[in-house]
């Protein structure tokens, strides 16, 4: 009779340890996601002063929505871990004063033709791209945690451990929320 | 669709555990007739060694036969960007982009693990596709990367590769077997080359059925990746049009491309390694509707 008892408390404790690893993969994967979107924004950050400096050279009265640009960026560099309320909110400033440089050079032909202005603004857009990329990944490894956070039995060790729900989805678009996160 | 993969997956791995077995069976039988352990073994060992060999091979033959050429950031740069992207969206490491030059419309996918994976397209589909359907395309070919289908496809056509490999050991075995127990060794020879056709047949049946469902599933998994199921379909509707057919191809590699790089023949339509296209747009549709 003993050794029936040891044996359940031994494979309960193995199935416990298995579903704790789970778990601080699971935190680790959300943690390094959200490194990942800070890389992205990074190559933003570094292409903004080409950018104001190009338009510069042609446009340098456009004073009001120059300024716009670089204040934003410094806000949101300023801002720490890419997923805070208020980091959410500095990039969507940053990416408002974005637009409206770009929307600048409709009424300056010479600019618009630059080849470099060109190119930074393709550059620009990608790097929006993968911004957006790195974010639904970020969705994506927070929806699995708290998944685990939330179901049982992961949930029994979660609380025991005291793993703790971290972090705030990003607003992708509507279409996003409306379908559930791609796993494999 | 995780439950279709799962089971998926539960269904290609109970099909190599079967060719598997089967395998088994050969040095067995040897054993039963010679009442000897080292020359089974020693024939099992060689054709482990081969499919071993020709499994982590593989990503350089197909390179080398498709005269694949690794692409370039700016003169590839919508494909170069599509790939890189896709990675970022799926947490995984970027897998390098090739090209392959040909105005037939097709992509492929090929690797054995992250740190060699590659996909690539032809230039004639960088050519005629747009942004969103150049996407989707991508997007299949990850997935089935995440699916491990390269892996499987790869492994499924080296179990061919492995039988016709053995069919030639036999044909060898029968001319060199020692006459001092002829009787005996010419039926175990009959028997060897009897199980040489038979698991060749199952593996090239298997190999074919693997190739056209890991189809259907990548096609699901770029929806689910993209979320614009339209983009996907809307490049194989111009590739059944424009057509696929490499003008260097082969059936070696056929499970590796998006659609099928073969011009069509007899024999295709037996073996298709992929689906016919109506039918991929067809479901493809059909998950735009129902929600992925």
């Amino acid at each position: 009779m003993p050794w029936i008892i040891i044996g359940v408390v031994v494979l309960l404790i193995v199935v416990v340890i298995g579903i704790y690893n789970s778990l601080v993969k699971k935190r680790n994967r959300v943690d390094q996601s959200e490194s990942d979107i800070d890389v992205q924004l990074k190559r933003r950050y570094d292409l903004i002063p080409n950018l104001i400096e190009t338009v510069k050279g042609y446009a340098k009265h456009e004073r009001e929505t120059l300024d716009a640009v670089v204040k934003a960026r410094a806000n949101a560099m300023k801002q720490t871990g890419s997923t805070s309320q208020s980091a959410q909110k500095a990039e969507n400033i940053l990416e408002g004063a974005l637009k409206n440089l770009f929307a600048l050079s409709e009424s300056y032909p010479d600019l618009k033709a630059s080849t470099n202005f060109v190119e930074l603004q393709r550059d620009l857009t990608d790097t929006e791209d993968k911004i957006q990329a790195a974010r639904r990944f970020y969705n994506d490894t927070l929806r699995i945690y708290f998944d685990a956070l939330q179901t049982f039995p992961s949930n029994m060790v979660a609380g025991l451990f005291s793993f703790k729900a971290q972090g705030d989805y990003f607003d992708i678009s509507p279409a996003e929320a409306a379908n559930p996160q791609v796993k494999f | 669709m995780e439950a279709q993969l799962a089971s998926n997956r539960r269904k290609t791995f109970a099909l190599f555990a079967v060719v598997g077995l089967y395998m088994l069976l050969i040095p067995v039988v040897i054993f039963l007739f010679t009442d000897d352990w080292v020359f089974p073994s020693i024939t099992f060992g060689v054709l482990i060694l081969y499919i071993l060999f020709r499994y982590f091979r593989a990503l350089k033959s197909f390179i080398r036969l498709h005269k694949a050429i690794p692409a370039n950031r700016n003169a590839h740069r919508s494909l170069y960007l599509a790939v890189e992207n896709t990675a970022i969206r799926l947490g995984i490491a970027t897998p390098k982009a090739y090209i392959i030059s040909d105005p037939a419309l097709n992509a492929f996918t090929a690797g054995s693990k992250p740190k060699n994976y590659i996909i690539g397209v032809t230039t004639g589909l960088l050519e005629k596709l747009d942004d969103k359907e150049l996407e989707g395309v991508i997007a299949h070919e990850f997935g089935h990367i995440v699916n491990k289908d390269t892996q499987v496809n790869t492994l499924a056509f080296v179990f061919m590769l492995a039988f016709l490999f053995f069919l030639d050991l036999v044909r060898v075995m029968s001319f060199s077997s020692s006459s001092s127990r002829r009787g005996n060794n010419g039926l175990l020879i009959l028997i060897l080359f009897a199980m040489a056709v038979v698991g060749l047949i199952i593996a090239v049946c298997i190999r074919f059925a693997i190739s056209r469902q890991r189809e259907y599933l990548a096609d699901a998994t770029s929806v689910q990746i993209t979320k614009y199921p339209e983009g996907l379909a809307s490049a194989l509707r111009k590739i059944a049009s424009e057509g696929s057919a490499l003008k260097k191809s082969s059936t070696m590699s056929s499970h590796l491309f998006l659609s099928n790089p073969n011009k069509f023949s007899f024999f295709s339509k037996l073996f298709a390694s992929h689906p016919p296209i109506d039918d991929r747009i067809k479901q493809i549709e059909a998950l735009g509707r129902s929600g992925y």
